[in-house]
């Protein structure tokens, strides 16, 4: 009897569930095909509007998910574009940089998304979310000149699915003040590896809480093997041999002391950002980023060195200013209703309007011209002094922007195997053996060959 | 009395739909949060899907791939290693406290407190501060070893042979509190009489412990035993804040990598198997619980 009241009061509380489900279907279904209807009228209208009065575009609303480093810069850009497209308003958003990835791809998996959204390729092109964007640039003649190369290098199966507004590349940091108390010469922008070892080992002195390190490392996977991927190898290349004369050269600096060892970075959290701020660090191998944090600091008079910067050196036969780089793109979602405003949205940014505003606050942007260069450079009042190498620096990417290499083959592999050899429990022979074959195992058997790079 | 019994049985069934109406807004929430998502990952354990576009079904293939997957067997392996290291020494050490402050001592009601006060203190926080303790240069465990003459103290959570005994010291500490509670409640339910009849018979406070203590207690052990396990196979936040699974892979637990499969590698599919496969375990375990506790259990 009990159970048979039981029976259906669950049965009815599941048809009420039903229902409920039920009315979210209707109602959505409702909503799309009440969107259709207007996306039906608006390219009627359109029709219309183009023969009578072209002076009144229909206002539209788009939404942006942005890095949240950047938000602010996207936000004085877009005071300017609204300038030259009145019509189209763009909502700016933005997520913690840790859980950027995981949020941003459960709004768009959700159907909630967003119109445009930034990012590395990489992380976003197994979504099959991507509107290729060939066809817009070609009806829109946008001048793709100032992307150089990576234009066509960022392809993903022969689209140009983003644009990149910015390079994120490594560069060297120094203390200036610390360099003239010791009567050391400043770095010079043609340095090797092994002449930056020395150059560390000289700069390092005192113990405890006087101790300044001559050189600083994020512990980051990518901080070892800048050197291996210098000279043109790519962490996903069948033989990793380059990777492990990168990663004993880490280790030799870690047992010189001349830079903080891996173990007491991580576990004190240490960001090279803001370490080097305190002023005990002499050089300081980190990204193009930390430029403006650096300047913003001096403005607030929380920086009390002088400081510049130098390309970061370069391994024994490859030339000097070759670095390492993270192009951030600007992509639209294939199921945005308003692909003609958020393409204006992402060629504004990304183009050289766009690309003014971020470089004159000392970011090394995808987009490059005369003027552009110039805002990056700044009229000489605006440290740092330097900054001009940059602008000819030979980039290879920080690893190939194919899905899944940075959530697999960087964080579940290269970081913890990295790891061990850094503490000495793997030797590294092993490391680069197990990397080796866990990186055919966990990626390649799954990724390789799915997507391509390139035309 | 027919007439009688049909009376009840429509008094009972009013007074049933009134308290299953009171159920309801309960069992609404039990039903959207927690059991369709738990059947939703059920069926998605047999599927392949990123988080777009289409569910592929791929049957046990997730199951297949997990049986040869080295990285889920280091996480299985460390989960059960560090039930086995954090299980018995929580409950032993929350006994062991709540014996003692059971009655009898002074300020009692702050040593309580002392105890009680890691458990609601947020596990990020608490992180933080046992990241400095355990810190194997700076830190003051290794400055008090490295001063009584032992040359080589251990790395702690940067090293891959202690970091599962640290974050299992943390999880054991934080955990105390909670079960000690437990257990002085359910000392309250020992009569004093038992005790003061042990006394006559000339028993000493190790031998009431083992002999009187410990059986009147064994429902509530046994209740406390369930929970500890199903927690420290659940356990995700201490790993998550103090070593991420590091050095190398040595504290990467099942929820650890479930997690990490899910929002990091975005395998929706297979980070469900393993939660289906975790899932099992606990199932299984709880049922030999059950099963032993005509054994050992004294109701």
């Amino acid at each position: 009897m009990i159970l048979k009241k039981i029976i259906v009061v669950m049965s009815a509380i599941i048809l009420l569930l039903g229902l409920v489900a039920g009315c979210g279907a209707e109602n959505e279904s409702g909503g799309a095909s009440e969107n259709n209807t207007t996306t039906g009228s608006e390219s009627g209208s359109e029709g219309t509007t183009s023969d009578s009065e072209s002076q009144k575009p229909e206002e539209v609303t788009i939404r942006a998910a942005v890095f949240p480093g950047d938000e602010e810069t996207f936000k004085i850009a877009y005071e300017d574009f609204k300038k030259q497209y009145p019509h189209i308003n763009v909502e700016i958003d933005s997520f913690p940089i840790d859980k950027y990835y995981e949020k941003l791809r459960l709004e768009l998996g959700g159907g909630s998304g967003y119109d445009v959204f930034a990012g590395q390729i990489d992380s976003m092109v197994d979504s099959d979310m991507l509107l290729p964007l060939d066809d817009l640039i070609n009806e829109n003649n946008t001048d793709v000149s100032g992307y150089g190369t990576l234009y066509d290098s960022m392809r993903v199966n022969g689209d140009v699915v983003g644009l990149p507004y910015r390079k994120s590349n490594w560069m060297m940091f120094y203390n200036k003040d610390l360099f003239d108390a010791k009567g050391v010469d400043y770095p010079s922008d043609d340095m090797t590896w092994d002449d930056f070892r020395e150059l560390a080992k000289q700069m390092t002195s005192g113990e405890g809480v006087d101790k300044i390190y001559g050189a600083y490392f994020p512990h980051w996977a990518q901080a070892w093997y800048l050197p291996a991927v210098q000279t043109g190898a790519t962490i996903i290349d069948k033989d990793l041999t380059p990777f492990k004369d990168a990663l004993q050269y880490r280790m030799d600096l870690e047992s010189d002391g001349s830079i903080m060892s891996w173990t007491e970075s991580k576990s004190t959290k240490t960001s090279g950002g803001s370490y080097f701020q305190k002023g005990t660090l002499a050089m300081n191998i980190y990204g193009d980023w930390l430029v403006a944090s650096l300047r913003k600091a001096e403005e607030e008079g929380k920086l009390s060195f002088d400081w510049d910067v130098a390309p970061i050196p370069h391994p024994e036969d490859v030339a000097k200013n070759t670095s390492l780089a993270l192009p951030v793109t600007l992509m639209i979602n294939k199921e945005t209703e308003q692909q003609q405003a958020a393409f204006e949205f992402v060629q504004f940014m990304t183009g050289e309007q766009g690309a003014e505003h971020f470089a004159s606050s000392g970011i090394l942007t995808g987009y490059m011209s005369d003027k552009v260069k110039e805002a990056y450079i700044g009229d000489g009042s605006q440290k740092p002094e330097n900054i001009q190498y940059f602008l000819e620096t030979k980039e290879y990417s920080e690893y190939p922007m194919l899905p899944g290499v940075r959530n697999v083959i960087i964080k579940t592999i290269f970081v913890p195997e990295g790891e061990l050899a850094l503490i000495g429990q793997q030797t590294i022979d092993e490391t680069i053996e197990i990397i080796t074959e866990r990186v055919q195992d966990e990626w390649a058997d799954e990724f390789e060959g799915l997507y391509k790079l390139g035309n | 009395m027919d007439h009688t019994l049909k009376k009840t049985s429509k008094l009972t069934k009013r007074n049933r739909i009134i308290a299953y109406t009171f159920l309801l807004p309960n069992l609404l929430g039990f039903f959207v949060f927690i059991f369709f998502p738990v059947i939703a990952s059920f069926f998605m354990s047999f599927t392949s899907w990123n988080g777009f576009g289409k569910i592929e079904f791929v049957g046990l293939e997730n199951f297949i791939d997990l049986a040869q997957d080295k990285g889920f067997r280091i996480s299985f392996v460390n989960t059960l290693l560090f039930t086995l290291i954090s299980v018995p020494i929580t409950l032993f050490l929350a006994i062991v406290v709540a014996v003692l402050l059971n009655k009898g001592v002074k300020f009692i009601k702050i040593f309580r407190t002392a105890v009680f006060l890691p458990y609601v203190t947020a596990p990020v926080a608490v992180a933080v501060v046992w990241q400095l303790i355990f810190n194997p240069s700076m830190g003051p465990i290794n400055g008090f070893l490295s001063s009584v003459g032992i040359d080589n103290p251990p790395g702690w959570l940067s090293s891959p042979d202690w970091s599962l005994i640290s974050v299992s010291i943390v999880f054991i500490w934080h955990n105390i509190g909670y079960y000690m509670i437990i257990y002085l409640a359910g000392l309250q339910n020992v009569p004093d009489s038992l005790y003061e009849a042990a006394d006559i018979d000339g028993a000493g406070p190790i031998v009431k412990f083992f002999k009187i203590t410990i059986p009147m207690l064994s429902p509530v052990i046994f209740f406390t035993s369930i929970i500890a396990l199903i927690q420290s196979f659940k356990v995700f936040d201490f790993v998550y804040v103090l070593t991420e699974g590091g050095p190398g892979r040595s504290t990467n637990v099942l929820v650890y990598s479930i997690v990490n499969t899910a929002f990091e590698r975005y395998e929706y599919g297979y980070a469900s198997a393993m939660a289906l496969i975790l899932f099992l375990v606990i199932l299984v375990i709880s049922y030999i619980q059950f099963q032993g506790q005509k054994k050992w259990v004294n109701y």
